[in-house]
Order: C-alpha cells, then structure tokens, then sequence
C-alpha cells in the first residue's frame, strides 16, 4: 500500500500518542510538584513523594518483594515452560493431545475466581504470608502460554542440527545446550521477560495470600494508598512512578523483539 | 539416537504436576464446593446443599443478573472498541514513515502497565480537585469538583477509557506481528489491477488477519471477563453496585460474607458461560477455516 499521504499517517498518530502520552505525564507532574501546586509544569521539580512513599510508606521492602517475586517467577516459569516445550516441540507420545488441549483450556480459567480453592491449598502448604505462595500462583497461570510460545521456537531450530551434533558425540542434553539454546535467545527473552512482568504487575494473589505488610509487593502498596480515606496524591504518584520504572526498562530492552517474538508462530499454535 | 521413551514424560512432569495440583485440583473443587454449604463463619450450616446455591442465584439474588449483564456489556464495548483501535493503529505504524520506530515503542508501551497502575494513573485524572476536570473547568469548560468515578451517569465511559488506554497496545502488537507475514505481492498484483487502498484491505488484509482476530478477541474476551485489578483499584465496583462484573461480585462475597458455597456456585456459572461463549465463538467465526 503505497502512496499513503503523510498526513494521513501523522495526524491520526499523533491524536493517539497525545492520548497515551498525556496520563504518563500527569503522574509525573504529579509525583515531581510540590503538594499543593497546581502548575500544569512540575517546576521546581521536589522529591519529597518519592522520600516519602520511599520510606514512610516502606516502599522498599515492598520493592525489594516485588522483585524476588518477579525474578523468581521468571526463571521457574523459564525453566518448566523450556523443558515441556522441548517435549512437545520434539517428541510424539500418548498423552501430547490431550496435554495441548489441557493447555489451551487453562487459558480459560479465571484466576480470581480460583482465590478460594488456591487460598487452603497454600494455607495447607503453610505458604501463607510467604512469598512462595505467590511465586507458584504466578509460575503457573504463567506456565501453559509460556510453554506453547517456547514449543514453537524450539520448532523453529531445525532437528537436522540437533542431529548432527549427536553424530559429533554430543549427548542430546549437550547437544540441545551447545545448539539449541543459543538460537533461542528471542524466545527465552520474550518468554522470561512477560513472565517477569506479569508478575511484577499481577495485584490478586498478592493481595489474597500475603496480609503481613513487610510481606506485600507494590501493587498491593499501591492499592493501599489508593484505598486511604484521604488520598495523598502525591505519595500515590511517586508510588506508581516507582511500580513503573523496572517494566520500562523491561519493555525497553525487549521492545525489538516483541513483534516477531509473537510472529515467529507460536500465536497461532 | 532412538528417542527414550521416557525421556518426554519426563520433560513435561514438572509443568503437568503443577498445573494438576493447582489448577485442575482447585477447578475441580471448586465445583465440588458449589454444591455444598460452606462457610468458615457459619460452620453449623457446612453440608451437602444439592442446588440450593445455583437456585439462589438464579431466583433470589437480586445482584445477579444486573452483575452479569454488566460483565457482558464490560467485556463487548471493551473488546470491540480495543480491536478497532488496535487494527487502526497497527495499519498505521505497519507504513514506512520517518520516526516510526520511536512511534511504535511509544504506542505500545501502555501494554506492560498493570491494572492498578492505570488505575493510580487515572484516579489522578479522574480526582475531582486536581483532576483534568479542574483545569477544564478553569477554561470554563464544566463545573469544578466534578468527579466521573462516583457519578452514575459517567462512571462507565470514564472506566472504558481507562481500560483502553492500557488494552489497545494488546491488539495493535499481535496485528502488527501478523501484517508482517501479508505478501507484499499480493498487493502489488492488486495495484495492477488498479484495485484501491480500501479494496486492498477488505479483499487482502482483513482475510489475512481474520485467525488472528479470532483469537486475539476470543483471548481479550475471556481476559477482559475475568481480570478484576482494575475495576477493584478503581471504582470497588461502585458507585452503588454500577460497575461491579460477576469476578469481581464472587471476590467480594468470598472476602466480606466467606460464604464460599455460594461464591463457588457463582464461580461454576461464570466456567459454563465462558467455555460455552467461546465454543459458539469459534463455530460462528470459523476459525482456522478457509484461509490458509
């Protein structure tokens, strides 16, 4: 499709970057002016929110939470995701099915709607109030996509390869380090990052399975600010500001691989 | 090398096991639970309750069906404004045009925001004394002290917006990543033939993307439906009930009342409707049908 006018392109676009830009910048604005003011520029710019939600509101404890929940979500969900992927990418056997069907159907099930259930298992577990909780939660309503975005990567590396290194000695872990991996850095990269997060945003199970306030993440920080009878605006702004500075650089980092991480296939299954 | 026949048994153990135990474990007594009277509370009343639960949704809660045809109407006015926004936009950066890439992460980056940050972000906008109402009424545009979450009439368009803001990037990447695959001789071959940019995308594009818009919709659909962060953070389902959906009514009866029985039940309907809209969906939509 050729020939387009510019205008065509740079005035719709515009309109819609002017809608997705301007929140962001109203809670900068927020969180960097003094309380009070009510200039549309955050001059002079004051750090007193961030001070404030920093250390009043213990933002770092539920930032340091956060991030042990997010990483640790991401290299489980990696890990299981990467070898019941390579099952599926390379084998046939009975149950593949039924196992891909199983798969698909969980992407049906409502994870707050499973709070109840999930809440005495961990309470069996004696995982309440701990963060191991919310880890599995997370790792396993991460797990089913995960796995099928992984399949169609490993699919994409050409067995022949794989092959060749056995003919070379290579055992077939060996052989899937050495050949495989390297090649799936995309997928690794996309899965691992979505599953961090994913969990880094993910507000229910947090909510739900931890009430100990040195054991809550940010987005249920957040929400607390939210809920206060008298909302400081400012804290609740610098607190967002916070919640959003590792997914920007996340989706920073993986943005040229977002678009052909989902067209190498695997959407399509 | 033979393949071991263990070896994908293996493989697939870790993931099976942990989507056994806390997946199909809690779906299934979930269904259990719905035919029981349960209620940590009320431990005198804990029995078998037969029907009783499905029987006092339908028939006497009088929050059910308004909570309901809320989700409905939640979930069609998101998806369908999310998916037309999303194919424009997605068209739009699929041009060559100087500073696309710089366009691209920009209108995208809303997608990795969480519910409750767009709710902090909109809660900003929406707040009645510094709000954007403030300043619209300092340009005698409206009224001060103006609040669209707790006025009945605009609360609903003031949450749509919101969850646009943050929904759209969703369809606009997955479309993007399927216009790549479309083969730019197609619509070379229709530019001889002198078909125009409007018959070139009903006639090329729109058939190409079609599985990918079944999907994705029928993905959103389910997701819209089911996620709560926002609606919770936002407006509590209020004001007066206005903006409470079906997951976020079962939430709360299982948090304030803990009569699980009763959430259980709700939560089962909520199972049945979903697997049953989608299956529809996708016979009327005949996916994966004639295209490819």
């Amino acid at each position: 499709m050729r020939g387009v006018p510019r205008w065509q392109i740079y005035a719709p676009l515009g309109l819609y970057l002017l809608f997705t830009l301007i929140p962001f910048y109203w809670i900068l604005l927020f969180a960097l002016r003094p309380s009070g003011s009510t200039s549309l520029v955050p001059w002079p710019v004051t750090f007193e929110h961030f001070d404030k939600v920093w250390t009043e509101r213990s933002f770092a404890t539920f930032f340091q939470n956060s991030l042990l929940v997010g990483l640790a979500s991401m290299v489980m969900t990696t890990l299981v995701a990467l070898a019941g992927g390579y099952a599926l990418a390379r084998f046939d056997f009975r149950i593949k099915r039924g196992f891909m069907l199983a798969l698909l159907c969980s992407q049906f099930i409502p994870g707050a709607l499973m709070l109840v259930p999930l809440f005495e298992i961990f309470a069996e577990l004696q995982l309440i109030n701990s963060l191991g909780s919310v880890v599995i939660a997370e790792t396993v309503f991460q797990l089913p996509l995960s796995m099928i975005l992984l399949s169609g990567f490993i699919r994409n590396v050409p067995y022949a390869l794989e092959e060749a290194a056995w003919v070379d000695g290579c055992g077939r872990f060996r052989a899937f380090c050495a050949v495989v991996l390297p090649m799936l850095r995309p997928g690794l990269i996309a899965v691992g990052s979505f599953a961090f997060v994913h969990s880094w945003n993910h507000f229910l199970f947090a909510l739900m399975f931890l009430s100990d306030q040195g054991k809550q993440t940010i987005p249920v920080g957040l929400a607390t600010l939210m809920g206060a009878d008298s909302v400081d605006l400012g804290a609740l702004a610098a607190g967002g500001v916070v919640a959003a500075v590792p997914v920007v650089i996340v989706f920073a980092f993986i943005q040229k691989w977002l678009v052909t991480g989902f067209s190498a296939g695997a959407v399509k299954g | 090398m033979a393949t071991p026949r263990r070896l994908p048994y293996l493989l697939i153990a870790p993931a099976a096991l942990l989507m056994l135990g806390f997946i199909a474990y809690p779906v299934a007594s979930v269904f259990y639970y719905s035919l029981r009277h349960y209620n940590p509370t009320k431990p005198w009343r804990d029995g078998f309750a037969g029907l009783d639960n499905f029987v006092t949704a339908f028939t006497d809660d009088p929050d059910f069906w308004g909570t309901l045809g809320f989700s409905l109407q939640w979930v069609a006015v998101e998806v369908v404004l999310q998916l037309l926004l999303g194919l424009g936009l997605a068209l739009l950066v699929n041009q060559t045009f100087v500073g696309r890439a710089l366009a691209r992460s920009l209108v995208f980056s809303p997608w990795a925001v969480s519910g409750v940050l767009t709710s902090t972000i909109w809660l900003l906008i929406f707040n009645s004394q510094t709000g954007v109402t403030r300043y619209l009424a300092d340009a005698g545009i409206g009224s001060y002290g103006t609040s669209w979450l707790s006025d009945t009439g605009t609360v609903f368009p003031a949450v749509v917006v919101a969850e646009l803001w943050r929904g759209v990037p969703f369809f606009a990447i997955l479309i993007l990543a399927d216009l790549q695959s479309v083969s730019k001789d197609l619509y070379e071959a229709a530019e001889m033939d002198g078909a125009g940019r409007l018959r070139q995308f009903f006639h090329i594009t729109l058939p190409h993307l079609k599985d990918a818009i079944i999907l994705s919709t029928l993905l959103r659909a389910v997701w819209e439906f089911n996620n709560v962060d926002l609606l919770y953070t936002l407006t509590g389902g209020g004001p007066a009930g206005e903006t409470t959906t079906l997951p976020l009514r079962i939430a709360s009866i299982a948090v304030d009342s803990h009569d699980f029985g009763y959430a259980s039940a709700l939560t089962a309907i909520a199972f049945v409707i979903l697997l049953f809209c989608s299956i529809v969906y996708l016979r009327l939509s005949k996916f994966g049908g004639d295209v490819k």
